[in-house]
């Protein structure tokens, strides 16, 4: 393997379409063996299994001025399905979730390369040519921290709809009725859907993120450590929620509990010096780790 | 086995007292900063009554609502500081026009817009070194670049705008400490919901920071509102009978004014009432050089005028008079020609003619922004007048004055307090 990484991953469950893949990652003669990515090749091509891959990350890498924080990243984001990010701080995880809806672009001194395509129609997120405002129309994030904006509850969730030109008091009224409900919030707080966002809790709050994000009808949400900040309680609700919504949007997650990615998602992407070091199903990746440094990261060795 | 804990226990003991003493040492000092500081701040308080209290027994004769709303008046007890307040609400109200857009635009375009690099870094230095200008400086800017430059003349808009000038660094530097305390999660929050940066300065930057905004816009105007000396230096006038012009008021011809004003300058004019009609006699000096101007009188002309005359009339009134034609030259003087003996210039002040003339072109009322161009007083400059006036009577006149300035400035820093308290409550991050 000089010019290219081949490595078979098994994805999906057996019998879906989705199987066995091989993957073909050109390398351009660079060492990389720990790079290792699943690209259905087929989804790529073919209309009838494109929903499969929501998106995919093809070469990517990442500059802050002349730091190089990801290093030729390749991997397949699955539709309708929850994938983690993990890795010890600093392994740019963050760094690449924020890619996706191009949260850099707010800070000077920082460069894309490579491509993030977002399927069904192969629009590439990280082009140069690309405007971030299209990019975060379909793809929208919660932070580590709980953010709302210091206005009522309505207006907070009421942003990204009225943003994409929905006017008319009924007609927002549906958008947040519709996206509080979908963050399991609506039955606590539709009757003081006038009070400040932060009187609410910090669950509560972070969960208000979470509507927010969904009011703007996503196709993929991200979700940066959105439980770091909250107590126990608050995090298994976020994250039955996030199982949840599992049903209508692609989630990617990056999280530092590594308990949290096995219980919540479906594929789990290890991260390290801003390389991807593994990644496959949540089982295999936590009982059945194929390196080394997955399974001591995993087992608590270092990280 | 009995030593060893008595031992230990002794040294307990030893730290024990030794950390007390520490303890009760260190609480003296801070007991005794503590009174020095209630001390020092009781002595500042006490000053600034003793001086207010002071001004307002020296102002006690003339405190009362007349002194607010009569005109000026060479008898001290007549005299009012109606067009000084006039003149200072219309003055801070170009200024609030010009400087609180700009600073705001400003300050948010250095924290939101603006990338980091030289260019900026050398503004934001310059901004910081603009407010530590004296003022005396802006004055002379003034003068040299608006009245002489852009001929905006002695008028409250140029006074407006070397205020405005004045406190714009203020206002920018108000604004970006306000939106600096935003905190960047709100930020990323409102563009990760797709807004662009316009949308998210006009729903979240400026909003959030609007206590800080308005506080900082109160403070600039409150030290505007005192400000002296620029005022002094593009020629605000300290003696001012006329207010300035209403808009889409009726144009007056101020026939006292201009006669007294003229005789001051260089053609003597006399008036007289005669039978409900007022006259002015134009005394055509001598021009012949190294004569004694005014001296020999060569030729005179009457001007009739009748009384409540309108502005145009009066114009034409001067045309009329054999041998005296009248025009308003590139510099807005007014000649008055006469074939036989060359021009006179009766001057600016002259405004009723000149007024009357550039009428005759544009018609009988102000326009709504006339009285930008209106000469005008403030409250410091009639304070800074009255107190250099010899009589007494005057001296009680300026501290009335002088506690009015402090009044509005009191309640304009009350206002600041209040927004800053009140708007900042609902935001907690």
């Amino acid at each position: 393997m000089t010019s290219a990484n081949v490595s078979n991953l098994q994805v999906g469950n057996a019998g879906d379409r989705q199987r066995a893949v091989e993957v073909v990652v050109p390398t351009h003669g660079r060492d990389v063996s720990g790079t290792i990515a699943a690209v259905d090749s087929r989804a790529a091509s073919s209309s009838q299994s494109a929903s499969l891959v929501k998106a995919e990350v093809r070469g990517l890498d990442f500059y802050y001025g002349k730091f190089h924080a990801l290093k030729n990243l390749n991997l397949a984001i699955y539709d309708k399905k929850i994938t983690a990010l993990i890795g010890p701080s600093g392994c740019g995880k963050s760094t690449l979730l924020r890619c996706f809806n191009r949260m850099h672009d707010l800070y000077p001194d920082t460069k894309y390369s490579g491509e993030i395509v977002l399927h069904p129609d192969g629009l590439n997120l990280v082009g140069p040519g690309i405007d971030p405002i299209t990019v975060r129309m379909r793809i929208s994030m919660v932070f580590q921290k709980p953010n709302p904006f210091p206005k009522s509850i309505f207006e907070n969730v009421a942003f990204g709809p009225r943003l994409r030109g929905i006017k008319g008091k009924d007609a927002l009224e549906a958008e947040v009725q519709r996206a509080l409900k979908g963050a399991a919030l609506w039955e606590e707080c539709k009757d003081r859907l006038q009070d400040n966002a932060y009187r609410l809790s910090g669950g509560q709050q972070q969960r208000l993120c979470i509507a927010r994000a969904l009011a703007s009808d996503p196709e993929v949400i991200l979700f940066d450590e959105p439980t770091s900040a909250l107590d126990p309680v608050a995090t298994l609700r976020i994250e039955e929620l996030m199982r949840e919504l599992r049903e209508k949007v692609t989630i990617i997650v990056v999280t530092h509990n590594m308990h949290q990615a096995s219980r919540v998602s479906d594929y789990t992407a290890f991260m390290y010096l801003g390389e991807l070091v593994e990644y496959g199903e949540t089982p295999q990746i936590f009982q059945r780790p194929k390196k080394t440094m997955t399974e001591e990261y995993i087992s608590g060795r270092f990280g | 086995m009995s030593a060893a804990p008595v031992q230990s226990a002794g040294v307990v003991v030893g730290r024990a007292e030794e950390a007390a003493r520490m303890v009760a040492s260190r609480k003296r000092w801070d007991r005794f900063f503590m009174i020095g500081g209630a001390v020092l701040s009781f002595l500042c308080i006490a000053v600034l009554a003793v001086l207010v209290a002071d001004l307002v027994r020296d102002a006690w004769p003339r405190l009362e609502w007349g002194f607010l709303t009569r005109d000026q008046s060479n008898d001290a007890e007549q005299a009012g500081i109606k067009t000084a307040i006039l003149g200072t609400g219309l003055v801070m109200l170009v200024t609030a026009v010009t400087a609180i857009p700009l600073g705001i635009a400003a300050g948010i375009y250095l924290e939101e817009y603006a990338k980091k690099n030289w260019f900026t870094t050398i503004i934001e230095i310059n901004i910081a070194n603009l407010a530590g200008v004296p003022s005396i400086i802006w004055g002379l800017m003034a003068l040299g670049l608006l009245v002489y430059g852009l001929k905006t003349g002695q008028s409250i808009l140029t006074a407006g705008l070397t205020l405005g000038l004045l406190v714009l660094p203020i206002v920018i530097v108000a604004t970006r400490e306000s939106i600096r305390s935003i905190p960047q999660g709100i930020r990323e929050a409102s563009f990760a919901c797709g807004a662009s940066r316009l949308q998210t300065v006009r729903y979240h930057i400026l909003p959030y920071s609007m206590s800080g905004v308005l506080t900082g816009c109160i403070i600039a105007m409150s030290r505007a509102i005192g400000e002296t000396a620029p005022l002094v230096t593009i020629g605000a006038l300290a003696y001012i009978t006329s207010v300035p012009a209403v808009p889409f008021s009726e144009k007056a011809w101020p026939l006292e004014a201009v006669a007294t004003r003229a005789v001051q300058v260089d053609a003597p004019i006399e008036t007289g009432a005669s039978g409900g009609v007022m006259q002015f006699r134009i005394e055509l000096p001598d021009e012949t050089p190294g004569a004694k101007k005014h001296a020999v009188v060569k030729a005179t002309r009457d001007v009739t005028i009748p009384a409540g005359a309108s502005a145009a009339q009066v114009g034409e009134a001067i045309e009329a008079t054999p041998d005296l034609t009248a025009r308003l030259d590139s510099t807005g003087l007014l000649r008055v020609e006469n074939e036989q003996f060359g021009g006179i210039v009766l001057g600016k002040d002259t405004s009723g003619v000149a007024a009357a003339l550039a009428m005759k072109q544009e018609g009988g009322r102000h326009g709504p922004l006339d009285w930008l161009s209106s000469s005008f007083t403030v409250l410091p400059i009639q304070v800074f007048d009255w107190v250099s006036r010899p009589q007494q009577n005057f001296q009680i006149n300026a501290a009335a004055a002088g506690v009015v300035l402090v009044m509005v400035t009191l309640v304009m820093n009350g206002v600041a307090i209040f927004l800053r308290v009140r708007l900042r409550k609902r935001l907690q991050w």
